[in-house]
């Protein structure tokens, strides 16, 4: 029994550093694209006036993809940005995906459905 | 401040966003609690746009941070992920009730979540709950654990599973509605409710973050509630200010700080439910 648990940590300590370390390149590969879109930003836009106090509604649909992309080959500043918050979100939800893997490959179902509810959740708030 | 244009609205929201970092880090409160009354108290910005950017920077925070704290040994992913459960649920409502609730109710949960995190700091003393190892959390659940300590490795055992399951929607409700992290409130409930060690709850409830903010931030999109341009200087500030703040934290911890920080939040509480009542 004890030998087992200290298995199955060593085995946790393993994952949570390699999924710890797959998120921090998912943060700087995402921030990187952040910071190239802001300059290209307040080189073009710069001395225009912001406009934050009254609500509008930005309704640029992240997830569709096809537009973002061909928007982001035109080097449309907020694409850019936009492109970049994309990577970061996608960064906890791969780290959910890989999650149920290594669950999986520790044969504790119980913990596969749990990282599962989570990911559907994760699914419907992203695409419903 | 109409004057402002935008490059010097993202220097001035940078350095801004940098400071609320360092506090954020500094007071265990997180970037987000403090961003989200800087950006609408200073910069006038809609409480919506302000949760949105906030809300972006605290899942750069939480996944930014994951891998030094694990290294540590502290964090039990079981219990992580059996919380998030709860936790993702309460976001997706939060941030649906984000675009229901009117401005002004949303102001004043927000200065009552502020005015609650300075009483909580000065009252209850960090690492104070008695560690328990008796076990009565079922074994098919596997939260128990064990973290480092100057005598080896302590076992835990966790306690009062269900509440502490309701609470932690609870916590990801007001993640989702205020977009803040929300990590005062999950540690509260892992420390207090569920006997985890301190470390353990704090560097858990870090993981946490992160997945909870997500699960708010597809809705945030959705909505309209994040615009990019201010996102990345709210986003990087937050970051580099908690980096710098974690590496302060472990020097100084002082009785001087904690109280110019609550007054500082303090009076943030107070101007979020003048916005409220007005």
């Amino acid at each position: 029994m004890t030998k087992r648990t200290k298995k199955n940590n060593i085995t946790d300590n393993y994952i949570e550093i390699l999924l710890g370390n797959l998120l921090r390149t998912g943060v700087i590969i995402a921030g990187t694209v952040v910071i190239i879109g802001a300059i290209m930003f307040l080189i073009r836009h710069g001395k225009e006036m912001p406009d934050y106090n009254v609500f509008k509604a930005n309704n640029i649909n992240l997830f569709n993809l096809k537009k973002l992309f061909a928007n982001v080959l035109l080097l449309r500043s907020s694409y850019v940005i936009e492109l970049g918050i994309l990577l970061l979100i996608a960064t906890p939800v791969l780290r959910v995906i890989f999650s149920i893997i290594a669950f999986l490959y520790q044969k504790d179902y119980l913990y596969v459905i749990f990282t599962m509810i989570v990911l559907v959740i994760l699914i419907y708030s992203l695409f419903s | 401040m109409p004057e402002l244009n935008n490059l010097i609205f993202t220097i001035l929201v940078s350095i801004g966003s940098f400071s609320a970092g360092i506090l954020g880090s500094l007071t265990g409160l997180g970037g987000g609690v403090i961003v989200v009354p800087m950006l609408t108290i200073l910069f006038g910005v809609d409480i919506h746009i302000a949760a949105g950017a906030s809300l972006i920077s605290v899942i750069a925070t939480s996944s930014g941070a994951a891998s030094s704290y694990v290294r540590e040994g502290y964090s039990n992913i079981r219990l992580g992920m059996f919380l998030e459960i709860a936790t993702t649920i309460g976001a997706v409502f939060g941030a649906l009730l984000a675009g229901l609730l009117p401005v002004k109710v949303i102001s004043i949960v927000f200065a009552s979540v502020l005015i609650y995190s300075v009483i909580s700091s000065i009252f209850c003393k960090k690492g104070n709950s008695s560690v328990i190892t008796e076990n009565k959390s079922p074994a098919f659940l596997k939260l128990n654990g064990d973290y480092p300590s100057p005598e080896g490795r302590k076992r835990y055992s966790v306690q009062n599973i269900p509440l502490g399951f309701g609470l932690s929607s609870f916590a990801g409700i007001l993640s989702g509605l205020l977009g803040i992290g929300g990590g005062a409130i999950k540690v509260l409930v892992m420390e207090r409710i569920m006997k985890i060690p301190f470390k353990v709850s704090a560097t858990t409830s870090n993981f946490m973050i992160g997945v909870t903010a997500t699960a708010s931030a597809g809705i945030y999109l959705k909505n309209g509630y994040i615009h990019a341009p201010l996102v990345m200087p709210v986003m990087l500030g937050v970051l580099a200010g908690a980096v710098l703040g974690a590496k302060i934290l472990t020097r100084a911890s002082s009785k001087i700080l904690k109280i110019i920080f609550s007054v500082i939040i303090l009076i943030m509480a107070y101007e979020m439910l003048k916005k409220g009542l007005k």
